[in-house]
């Protein structure tokens, strides 16, 4: 039925010729913006067995540093457990400085802002098809959720829970209470000039405070939660960080829970004869989560609480590299 | 209908002409006072004119409602009577002179200028003339609160203002707002007269502003000061020099957003020196029947070099001319505006870089909706070039004073990338030969606060990702192209 809203055929036609021309699409990057983009860029190798597709995936970390034979590695624990997952899911190996050309087309790691989302948390991945260029983007829940949904066992599951909630609380302590500023930055922040410096020193608290909402971490810890959130207002450095009793009290309870949960953990292992978790020959997720906090704390958080702790259990040591060769060769 | 009734329809309509005869004697009465005034301005201008070199002296100003100026501000407004009075015409120059320095100063609610001759005169040669000038201060202190909805935002704000603090016109402001896309601004300025030069105003903000950016999914947070000394020159040209430090974040950057928005997202630190030239020579400037305007900005940033992680110089130009033919019945406006960024650390940031389209500029493209782009969100660019050609015609059947008006529209305009990589002149042919162009017809309404157009708009040529528009599309704004 013709309706007299209908604009009549040959009007429609008429109107549906323009734009009478077309240019090509305007350019969207200047070369130094790839060069920017591609300074901050690390791709995944390839292997002969790595998964071919259309999807190709980026993950968003914080930062990255550098490990023996030059491998970058995310310099957060959730982002390199994420890293680490990704690499091994896929048949990849991880990224090595020393790679010369950088393919933005590549699955790859790069260095964004925590403000890049929406939440001020990192990581972030996305997922490009290239056949109709639409993008996936998920984050940490999302995509911890769907490895989640791979582990088979109830042990490792409950295993998992131990490490993402125990070791993670006290891991955030640490970075928050028992490392220096400079260091808070280096995990946290990225540096491309001088002149980040003075800025990275200002948003610094600011940092801290979005980090706190990651991971459940303000309703486990609500005191220290509400001082962080508080100071970056203000935009003042935590000086009264450990001025409350109830500020201490969450530090020594969550201390004794990690000591507790790592003994545990190390006991699992010790039973089963220490490979991979349930004598696996590739590692499991919880290997993978349990070696970066490792990583990160044997290399970034030297002489703190959480890295003295781990460095009691030399075999555990061993699983971390265990599970960073596997990534790697 | 009976006798009597028909006598009351009489008086009634003896009483309708009666108002006739008498509102047409009521204007007879009007044109022949305005002869009146008429003749006498032209007598007082013939004999000022005759005796304009007579030899004035004033040794005395008399000024009423002085209480809340002081009097280094007050001595500086009519300097001109004591230094510069030595005749008549010099002399009616500075009354026409100290009425625009005090009308100028933003302090004064209205005042008049008389001109008494003292009866005591001392010198046999010249007229002893008394400037006697009445003032009438503005109010104090303003609050105001209200709401603003258009361009697709909605926003509530509220106004404090303190003026006239210091006896010298000097005024401070406090602003906040907030809507639907700016979510929070908080403006606190203070200006004041250039010590006590009314013609240049020193004028400093605060500010802190948080804005949703619709077409480039992200939020942008804007916290800095900025010190400006503005000329106020009642003649064509005027200048604007300020500094701005500036410290900015691209935040809350949506899931969705593009690559290019993600690399960007983060603090920004800049400090800047603008420089802005003026020559506007234009009758109106929403809607212009005549004149030349010309603008040009200047922006050095990257003063402190350790600290400013933008470093970039900044040039943009806009210039636009108008003419009308048989008694404004027929008016052309041409308009052509550009601008280059050049960046010395390389990447240009989002904020600084410029943004072309929309019912404003280039109509047939929606807001911002040409240059680079990616998925959905624009990026700017660092050189463009657009202009256009309007013309206006009256409105059948509706008077001049209704504001309404017809046109028809022609608007190009090209937004490009900077590559440093590539030659400027690959850069500027691509700027020049590859114009996205809009076309179309529609009603113009000038309100004295603003200018509304409706137009129906056809995009002729456009880029691939451009964004465009076709059909219907409305401008709310005082500046068009």
């Amino acid at each position: 039925m013709s309706s007299i809203f209908k604009v009549p055929t040959p009007v429609k036609d008429l109107f549906d010729k323009f734009p009478l021309v077309e240019y090509p699409a305007t350019q969207q990057l200047t070369s130094d913006e790839k060069d920017s983009i591609k300074s901050r860029t690390f791709n995944y190798i390839n292997t002969p067995s790595s998964i071919k597709s259309q999807y190709s995936f980026k993950l968003g970390v914080y930062n990255t540093f550098l490990y023996d034979d030059n491998l970058v590695l995310s310099s957060d624990p959730l982002c390199l457990s994420l890293q680490i997952s990704l690499a091994l899911n896929n048949n990849l190996k991880l990224s090595k400085s020393s790679t010369d050309i950088i393919d933005l087309k590549k699955n790859s790691i790069y260095i964004l802002n925590e403000n890049a989302t929406p939440e001020g948390i990192l990581p972030i991945y996305i997922e490009e098809n290239a056949k109709n260029n639409k993008t996936l983007v998920k984050n940490y829940e999302s995509v911890n959720e769907s490895l989640m949904l791979k582990v088979n066992s109830n042990k490792e599951l409950i295993l998992i829970n131990l490490v993402d909630f125990i070791i993670y609380d006290y891991y955030i302590i640490s970075v928050l209470f028992q490392t220096s500023k400079e260091t808070q930055s280096l995990i946290y922040q990225f540096e491309s000039s001088q002149q980040d410096k003075f800025l990275n020193k200002l948003h610094l608290s600011q940092s801290l405070s979005n980090l706190i909402k990651r991971n459940g971490f303000t309703i486990r810890y609500p005191n220290i939660s509400t001082h962080f959130s508080f100071s970056s207002k203000l935009y003042i450095s935590s000086f009264l960080q450990s001025s409350s009793q109830a500020i201490n009290h969450e530090i020594i309870q969550a201390y004794e829970s990690f000591k507790e949960a790592l003994e545990n953990l190390f006991n699992i292992y010790d039973k089963s004869g220490f490979i991979f978790f349930n004598n696996n020959e590739i590692p499991n997720l919880i290997d993978v989560k349990l070696s970066s906090y490792i990583l990160v704390s044997g290399k970034l958080l030297k002489g703190s609480n959480f890295d003295k702790e781990f460095l009691k259990y030399p075999k555990l040591q061993k699983l971390s590299r265990d599970v960073l060769r596997n990534a790697t060769e | 209908m009976d006798k009597d009734e028909d006598s009351v329809v009489n008086q009634v309509q003896s009483s309708f002409k009666d108002e006739k005869n008498i509102s047409r004697l009521q204007e007879l009465e009007l044109e022949r006072n305005q002869i009146l005034v008429n003749d006498n301005i032209t007598y007082l201008e013939n004999l000022f004119r005759l005796n304009s070199s007579k030899s004035v002296s004033v040794s005395n100003v008399l000024i009423e409602g002085t209480e809340t100026f002081r009097d280094s501000f007050l001595a500086k407004q009519i300097s001109p009577f004591i230094n510069d009075s030595q005749n008549l015409g010099k002399l009616l120059q500075n009354v026409h002179k100290v009425n625009e320095s005090f009308l100028k100063s933003g302090g004064i609610q209205d005042l008049s200028i008389q001109l008494e001759h003292n009866p005591i005169n001392t010198y046999s040669n010249s007229i002893e003339v008394i400037p006697k000038i009445k003032l009438l201060p503005i109010k104090k202190f303003l609050a105001k609160t209200g709401t603003n909805v258009g361009n697709g935002e909605g926003d509530g704000y509220m106004t404090f203002q303190l003026k006239n603090i210091f006896g010298g016109c000097e005024n401070l402001m406090f602003d906040a707002t907030t809507g639907t896309r700016t979510r929070s601004s908080y403006l606190l300025n203070y200006s004041s007269p250039w010590f006590n030069n009314t013609s240049w105003k020193f004028d400093n903000s605060l500010f802190l502003t948080s804005r949703k950016i619709d077409w480039s999914n992200h939020e942008q947070v804007i916290k800095g000061i900025n010190t400006k000394l503005i000329s106020n020159y009642t003649n064509s040209i005027n200048h604007e020099f300020s500094i701005e430090n500036i410290l900015r974040a691209i935040t809350n950057v949506s899931l969705n957003s593009s690559t290019n928005v993600k690399f960007q997202a983060g603090d920004d630190f800049k400090t800047s020196l603008l420089y802005k030239f003026i020559y506007d020579t234009r009758d109106d400037k929403t809607l212009p029947s005549k004149g030349f305007n010309f603008n040009l900005t200047n922006e050095v940033s990257g003063l402190l070099a350790n600290y400013n992680t933008s470093k970039f110089l900044k040039q943009s130009f806009e210039t636009s001319i108008a003419t009308n033919f048989n008694e404004k019945a027929q008016i052309i406006n041409l308009s052509l505006r550009g601008g280059w960024l050049y960046s010395f650390n390389k990447v240009t940031h989002l904020m600084d870089r410029f943004y072309l389209g929309g019912p404003n500029d280039v109509r047939g493209f929606f807001y911002n909706g040409l240059g680079p782009r990616n998925f959905n969100d624009t990026l700017g660019g660092d050189l463009f070039l657009s202009g256009g050609l309007s013309i206006f015609q009256k409105f059948p059947y509706f008077d001049e004073s209704t504001g309404l008006k017809f046109h028809y529209f022609l608007n190009f305009g090209n937004l490009i990338p900077l590559d440093h990589e590539e030659s400027i002149t690959k850069s500027l042919t691509e700027l020049i030969t590859r114009p996205s162009i809009g076309t179309g017809v529609g009603i113009v309404f000038k309100h004295p606060i603003a200018r509304f157009e409706l137009n129906f708009v056809l995009p002729v040529a456009c880029h691939e990702n451009d964004s465009i528009r076709k059909g219907l599309q409305y401008g709310i704004g005082l500046s068009f192209m």
